[in-house]
C-alpha cells in the first residue's frame, strides 16, 4: 500500500470518526436544550426537580412537580422533538430530490394542504363520532395525501425531473392557499379565531395519542429513507449520471415524495403549520457533516428537533404565564439563523 | 467476449435522431465515434447504455440485454458537475451505489481506495470533489466508471473541457484500462486527432447512420471529412505514425448525409 493511499484512508477513518462525534454532540445539545424546555414555564424547575421527576414517575417528592413534567411538559417536549424532526428530515429529502437548497415541505404545498384541511373541518364543524381528537389531524392529513396526489399526478403526466415537481408543487401551494383564504372568508369570527390558531402552529395540542401517531411516522419514515441513503446521495450527480449508476431516478424521487408528504402530515397534523424548520434544520446539518445522506439524514432530523425545542423554550420565556404560539417563534427565531447561514457561505467537502 | 449493436433506431418526440445502426465490438478495444454536432453520437451511447428507449437490439456475449444495463455498462455523459460536498472516495464508492449498505464493508472502502491509486489519484482520495479542476473531476468520475467493473464503458466527450495533457492521461488511461480489463470501450470524441491516436477504430456518424468505420486512416479522408463536416482540411502524417487533422475552410455545401 502506498503512502498516499495509507493517507487517504487514515483521512477517510478520522472524517467518519468525526462525523460520528457531531451526531452525537448534536444528540447531546438536544437533550440539554430539552431539559431546559422541561425546566421551564408558569413554574420554573430546577434541574434535580425535572430529574427526580423523570426518575420517579409521578411519585415524586413534590407530586405536583410530577404531574408538570409527566401530564403538561413531556408530551409537549415529545411532540416539539418528533415534530422538528420530521420537518428537518422531510426538508433534507425534498431538498436533495430537487436539488434546490430552497426546497422545505412547504415548497411543494403539502403545509397549505394540511392547513386547507383542518380549516375544512373546523369551519363545518364535522367530527367523526368515535374519535372527535383525530377529526382535524385526518383532514389534515387526507388533505396533504390529495396535494401529494396531485403534485404526483403532475409527474406521471411530464416525468418526475425537478423542475416538474417544483412548478407543479407551486402551483399546489397557491391552490391550497386561496382555498384556504377562501375559508378563513367565509368564516364567523369565533370560526375564524380557531382556523387561524390552528394555522399558527402550537405544541398545547399535543397529548401522547398524537405523539405515539407522529413517532411512528417519523420512526417508518426515517427506515425507508435510510435505506435509499445512497441513491439520494447519487442524485447530487445529476439525473443523467445517477441514471447510468443504474438508479430509476423518476421512480426514486416520486416515492421519497410520498415519505416526505407522509412527514409533513404527521407533522403538522396536530400541531398545526410550522415553518421554517424544514428549511434550515437541513443547511445547518450539512454544513455540520456534508452531504453524505447515510449522516445527513440523521443530523437534519436532530437539527430540527434541537431548533423546535430550543424555539419552545424561547415561546414560554417570550410570554410568562402564556405561551406564544411556536410557529410563530419559529419563523422569527429562524430568519436570522437562516441570514447567518447565508452570510457566513456554505461551506462544502465536509 | 463482444458487443453487437443491430437495427439500432432512437428518436425524440417524432423524429428519429439515429437510424439502423449495427455494429460489432470486440473486448479490448477502443472504438472512437465521430461526427459533426447533433449526428446523434451521445443519443446513440445513451441508448446503448440502456438510457433511452429504443429499436433493435444490444447483445452483449451472445446475450441480448434487457432494459436495465447499470450491471455491466458504464456510461460518462459529457457534464461533470457535482452539486453535493463529497470526497473523492465516497463518490468513487457510489459507482456501486447498488450493493452499498448503510454500514460500509472495510473491503470496499480498500478496493475503492485502491482503483484510485491505480489511476495516480490516492492523493486526491480525502479532498471534496466540487474542489477539483475540470480534469482532475474527470479522472475521479472515470475511477468511478471502472470501480464498478464495467464489461463495456461508454464515454461521451470524455475530453471536452480538458488542456492538452489532461486530454492526453484521459485517454491512455482509458486505453491501458481497455486492455488491462478487456472492456468494450466506445468514445464520443470531436477532435479527430486525438481520435485517430487513441482509438483502434473509428467510426463515423453522420445525420443518424453509420457512414464509414475502420483504422483511422481508411475513415479519415479529405473527400469523408468535406462530406460529412462541410470542411476542406488537410490530413497529415505525423510522428509514431499518427494522423493530424488541420482544418482549412467551410465549403459552401455543408454537411449532408452519407
Amino acid at each position: 500500500m502506498s503512502i498516499a493511499l495509507e493517507h487517504a484512508m487514515l483521512a477517510h477513518r478520522v472524517r467518519s470518526q468525526r462525523r460520528a462525534r457531531r451526531l452525537l454532540g448534536c444528540l447531546g445539545a438536544l437533550v440539554a436544550v430539552a431539559l431546559v424546555d422541561l425546566m421551564t414555564g408558569p413554574a420554573m424547575l430546577t434541574v434535580e426537580q425535572v430529574l427526580d421527576a423523570l426518575l420517579h414517575g409521578e411519585g415524586t417528592a413534590d407530586p405536583m412537580v410530577g404531574i408538570i413534567v409527566h401530564t403538561i411538559r413531556l408530551p409537549m417536549l415529545a411532540m416539539a422533538v418528533i415534530v422538528g424532526a420530521s420537518l428537518g428530515l422531510g426538508g433534507a429529502v425534498m431538498q436533495t430530490i430537487l436539488g434546490n437548497p430552497l426546497a422545505s415541505p412547504y415548497t411543494l404545498g403539502f403545509s397549505a394542504a394540511a392547513g386547507f384541511g383542518a380549516a375544512t373541518v373546523i369551519l363545518f364543524g364535522l367530527s367523526l363520532p368515535f374519535a372527535p381528537w383525530l377529526t382535524v389531524p385526518l383532514a389534515a392529513f387526507g388533505a396533504t395525501a390529495a396535494a401529494a396526489a396531485l403534485v404526483y399526478g403532475f409527474a406521471r403526466l411530464r416525468g418526475a425531473t425537478a423542475e416538474i415537481l417544483v412548478l407543479a408543487g407551486i402551483a399546489t401551494l397557491f391552490l391550497f392557499q386561496s382555498l384556504q383564504s377562501l375559508l378563513q372568508y367565509l368564516a364567523s369570527p369565533e370560526v375564524l379565531q380557531q382556523i387561524v390558531f390552528w394555522l399558527f402552529g402550537s405544541l398545547i395540542k399535543a397529548s401522547w395519542s398524537s405523539v405515539a401517531v407522529s413517532g411512528a411516522i417519523l420512526a417508518v419514515s426515517l427506515l425507508v429513507l435510510l435505506v435509499h441513503a445512497w441513491p439520494l446521495t447519487a442524485l447530487a450527480f445529476g439525473d443523467e449520471r445517477a441514471r447510468s449508476l443504474g438508479i430509476d431516478v423518476e421512480r426514486l424521487r416520486v416515492s421519497m415524495l410520498l415519505v416526505v408528504s407522509l412527514l409533513t402530515a404527521g407533522a403538522v397534523a396536530f400541531v398545526g403549520t410550522i415553518g421554517f424548520v424544514g428549511l434550515v434544520a437541513p443547511h445547518l446539518a450539512r454544513i455540520l457533516i456534508g452531504d453524505d445522506q447515510r449522516h445527513l439524514l440523521p443530523m437534519s432530523a436532530l437539527c430540527g428537533a434541537t431548533l423546535m425545542t430550543a424555539a419552545a423554550v424561547v415561546a414560554k420565556v417570550l410570554s410568562p404565564g402564556s405561551v406564544v404560539p411556536i410557529g410563530i417563534v419559529t419563523a422569527v427565531v429562524g430568519v436570522p439563523f437562516l441570514f447567518v447561514l447565508i452570510v457566513r457561505g456554505r461551506s462544502r467537502g465536509e | 467476449m463482444s458487443l453487437a449493436i443491430a437495427a439500432l433506431q432512437v428518436g425524440y418526440a417524432r423524429q428519429v435522431v439515429v437510424h439502423d445502426v449495427g455494429a460489432k465490438l470486440a473486448a479490448g478495444t477502443v472504438t472512437a465515434l465521430i461526427g459533426p454536432n447533433g449526428s446523434g453520437k451521445s443519443t446513440l451511447l445513451k441508448a446503448v447504455a440502456g438510457l433511452l428507449p429504443h429499436r433493435g437490439t444490444v447483445t452483449l456475449d451472445d446475450r441480448v440485454m434487457g432494459r436495465d444495463r447499470g450491471g455491466a455498462i458504464a456510461y460518462l455523459p459529457q457534464d461533470t458537475g457535482v452539486r453535493a460536498a463529497l470526497t473523492v472516495l465516497e463518490t468513487v464508492l457510489l459507482g456501486r451505489v447498488r450493493t452499498l449498505g448503510l454500514r460500509l464493508d472495510p473491503a470496499l472502502v480498500d478496493d475503492a481506495a485502491r482503483t484510485l491509486e491505480g489511476l495516480g489519484l490516492a492523493s486526491l482520495a480525502d479532498r471534496a470533489v466540487g474542489s477539483l479542476s475540470g480534469g482532475q473531476r474527470q479522472m475521479v468520475l472515470l475511477a468511478q466508471a471502472l470501480f464498478r467493473a464495467p464489461r463495456v464503458l461508454l464515454l461521451d466527450e470524455p475530453t471536452a473541457a480538458l488542456d492538452l495533457r489532461h486530454q492526453l492521461q484521459v485517454l491512455e488511461l482509458v486505453r491501458a484500462q481497455t486492455s488491462a480489463r478487456a472492456t468494450v470501450t466506445v468514445v464520443a470524441l470531436h477532435d479527430l486527432g486525438l481520435a485517430a491516436r487513441h482509438a483502434d477504430r473509428l467510426m463515423c456518424l453522420s445525420a443518424g447512420r453509420i457512414v464509414a468505420e475502420g483504422a483511422a486512416s481508411s475513415v479519415l479522408t479529405e473527400e469523408r471529412l468535406r462530406a460529412v463536416y462541410g470542411v476542406e482540411a488537410d490530413i497529415v502524417a505525423a510522428r509514431e505514425g499518427a494522423l493530424g487533422v488541420i482544418p482549412l475552410r467551410a465549403v459552401a455545401t455543408g454537411p449532408r448525409p452519407g
